[in-house]
Order: structure tokens, then sequence, then C-alpha cells
């Protein structure tokens, strides 16, 4: 049999001295930006983009956006030098290709929620039942995912009604277009009607 | 307050100390010095615990961010206590666990080819192949030893990690780990009777 000592020098030469570099899969950039509406932190994964807030939320704080990104992502910053390419002309309002988004953290429902989305023209609306019927025919999986994805998709602008009690972790983060349910699929109007605490006309 | 470069060194508890400071001061720049510090050997011992060495990155990316997950929950006294390396290897191994009992429930998938472990620059392209086939004999031969002396035989011998770090990461006492790296190096040359290496080796 061969010698102990032989086999732990031959373990010693599997010593990996040249590791990939791990920083693209363990940190995501992060940098200010000028837009439309004013400065914004935007944070980017090689993937795409993944967290966009505008500075004013957080008083020009970036310790204040890290924080925030750390507790939707959880995972660590890092100042980045450059943009993703498509993004600063997409953010002063200029017509071009839409730079890529990082969904990598979403479920492919969410994913179809926020694709949807996206097909709305700005400017316009759609009431929930519409994103409903685009991705599934279901109302409550449609605000769930609205309300824990990345905000980095515009989300079409809803009127609010009160607190529906019965959704809890739900109302207090979405807005919830009642005057869009009579548009809607029969499922979606009884489901709607059901958890709604508001009178829907 | 700047947080210094820092390479990973044989007297670790100097390193460990700016380590841990870095990550109370700035934890984003402090997980950084971490990764710079420690990322190798998460990524040499990784190698060693992935069931496939393509795995290998993907296992060390993911131990790394559970272990900043965890950091977000600790305040500076706990971060102070921390062993920072041995708690990082340990958050692999159990990292690595998961995955085994993961992929055990799930069908495999098709056999797929295998880039070298290893890229050696120097010698001819015939002793590159016979190095990288000696390198994906001996990964295959560590596979087969239980976990528990695997992670000791790699810690002790591949890494060479002292036996106290290796009974923490292992969650035993001194002696025992002593005894799965005894034990994983008497079945890795009883393994060896009945192998034949590239390169003549036995």
């Amino acid at each position: 049999m061969i010698e102990a000592d032989a086999v732990a020098a031959a373990l010693g030469a599997l010593r990996h001295t040249d590791p990939p570099a791990l920083d693209d899969k363990l940190f995501t950039g992060w940098l200010t930006a000028p837009s439309r509406i004013g400065a914004v932190f935007v944070a980017f994964t090689p993937l795409g983009v993944q967290f966009v807030r505008s500075s004013d939320a957080f008083d020009s704080d970036p310790g204040a956006f890290a924080q925030a990104y750390r507790q939707r992502f959880a995972r660590p910053l890092r100042p980045a030098d450059r943009a993703p390419a498509g993004l600063l002309p997409v953010l002063s309002g200029r017509r071009g290709p839409t730079p890529p988004l990082d969904l990598s953290g979403l479920s492919e429902f969410e994913r179809n929620v926020l694709a949807a989305t996206r097909t709305i023209p700005t400017g316009e609306t759609r009431p929930y039942g519409w994103v409903a019927s685009e991705a599934t025919p279901t109302i409550r999986p449609t605000a769930c995912a609205s309300s824990s994805t990345s905000p980095s998709v515009v989300w079409p602008n809803h009127s609010r009604t009160r607190r529906p009690r019965s959704w809890p972790s739900i109302a207090s983060t979405i807005s919830f277009g009642c005057w869009s349910i009579e548009t809607s699929p029969t499922a979606v109007i009884r489901t709607m009607r059901a958890s709604c605490g508001s009178p829907c006309r | 307050m700047a947080v210094p470069q820092i390479v990973e060194t044989p007297t670790g508890d100097q390193t460990e100390e700016h380590l841990r400071l870095g990550l109370i001061v700035d934890l984003d720049i402090g997980f950084a010095a971490v990764v710079r510090c420690y990322g190798r050997v998460v990524y040499s011992v990784a190698l060693r615990l992935a069931a496939a060495p393509a795995d290998a990155e993907d296992l060390a990316a993911e131990a790394f961010l559970r272990a900043f997950r965890a950091l977000r929950g600790y305040d500076a006294a706990r971060i102070r206590e921390l062993r920072v390396r041995p708690w990082l290897l340990t958050i692999l191994r159990n990292t690595a666990r998961n995955a085994a009992r993961d992929a055990a429930r799930r069908p495999g998938p098709p056999p797929a080819f295998e880039l070298p472990e290893l890229a050696v620059a120097g010698p001819s392209p015939e002793q590159r192949i016979e190095s990288e086939l000696a390198q994906r004999e001996w990964g295959r031969l560590l596979r087969l030893l239980p976990e528990a002396q695997r992670v000791a035989v790699v810690l002790r011998h591949v890494e060479d990690l002292p036996i106290s770090e290796i009974a923490q990461i292992l969650g035993c006492r001194e002696g025992t780990a002593k005894s799965h790296v005894s034990r994983g190096l008497t079945r890795l040359r009883s393994l060896l009777a009945d192998t034949e290496l590239p390169g003549g080796q036995r």
C-alpha cells in the first residue's frame, strides 16, 4: 500500500492557487445617475438593472439606499465606475434600446406579471384584471407579485382604496384599482369582492 | 474609516482582527475584504466538496452570500467574537451538504463534459493533460470518502489548516477531528491500491 506521506504530499498538490473571480457573483454595482425626475440611485448586476430609487427618497444618502437594497436583496453593494449600456439615455428620456433588467430573484409568474406591465404604453393604465389575464387569471398572485418585485419597472398609476383587511401583508404596499373591477374577468371580480373591504362600484 | 487591503497569511490572528474590524466599520467594504482574503481557500475547498468541479464556483459564491446574510444580523459584539475563516468554511460545508441533499432528491442531469480543473502554465500539453487527469482522479477518490472524512482530509492535507480549526468546522472535539483525518487517509490509501493514476502514480 502507498505510504501515508506520499498520499499527504499528493493531496497538498491539489491546493488551488488560482481561484476564479467571485466578485461578479457576489457584489451588485451601484451608482448615482441623472434622470428626468432628478438624480437616482441605480443598482445593477452583470445580468441587468436590479433596483432604481430616487435620490430624494433617501435624502441623497447612499448609506440609506444601500440599507434599502440590502433589506430587499440581501446582497453586498460596491460602487461602480460605469453605468450599464443603455441606462443613461433611458433615464434621460431619450429613445433607445431598454437596458436589460435583472429579474433573476423572481418566480416565473412574477416575471410574467412584470413583462405584462412593460407592454403598457407610457402614460396609460391598465386594471389589475388585465395584468392578471396576461399572466394567469388570479388576482391575488398578481397583487403579491406587484408588491414583492423590484420596482425597477414603473407600475401603472391605479387609484387607491381602503385597505382590504383580509390582505394585510399585501395592501400595505400596493394600490388597489377598484374602479377597474367591472372590466375584469368574472372570476377576478368575485375574488376581489370577497377580499376587498371597500364598496366596489 | 478605510479598510486595509488584506491577503491570506499563515499567521491569521492579525488578519482576522483586521477583517472583523472592517466588517464592523462598513459591512459591504469589510465583506469585500473577506472575499479577497478567503476567496481562494473557500473556492479550493468547494472544489473538493462540490458534486462536480464545475459547481465549485457557484457553491463558493452561495456560501459567501449566506455568510453575508448572516452578518447582516450580527451586532458588533458578535462580529468581534467571530473566527472568520472557520466560520466561512463551516457555512461552505453546510451549503455543500444542503446542495448534495437537494441533488439527491432530483433526477441528475445527463452526463456533461467537464472542463479541466486546473490550468497549469508551463508544462507541455501532454504533461498538462496528465496532470489534469491525475487531479480529476484524486478528486474522484476524495468524493468516495464519507463526508466528514473528506472535509477533514481536505482541510488538513490540501489546505494545511490546524486541527483546532478543523474541529471547529466539523463541530467536534480535536481528537475526533484527528480521527477523521487519519481514517480518511487510510481509506484513501486503500482506494489508491486499486487505482492507477495517470503518470504512473500509485
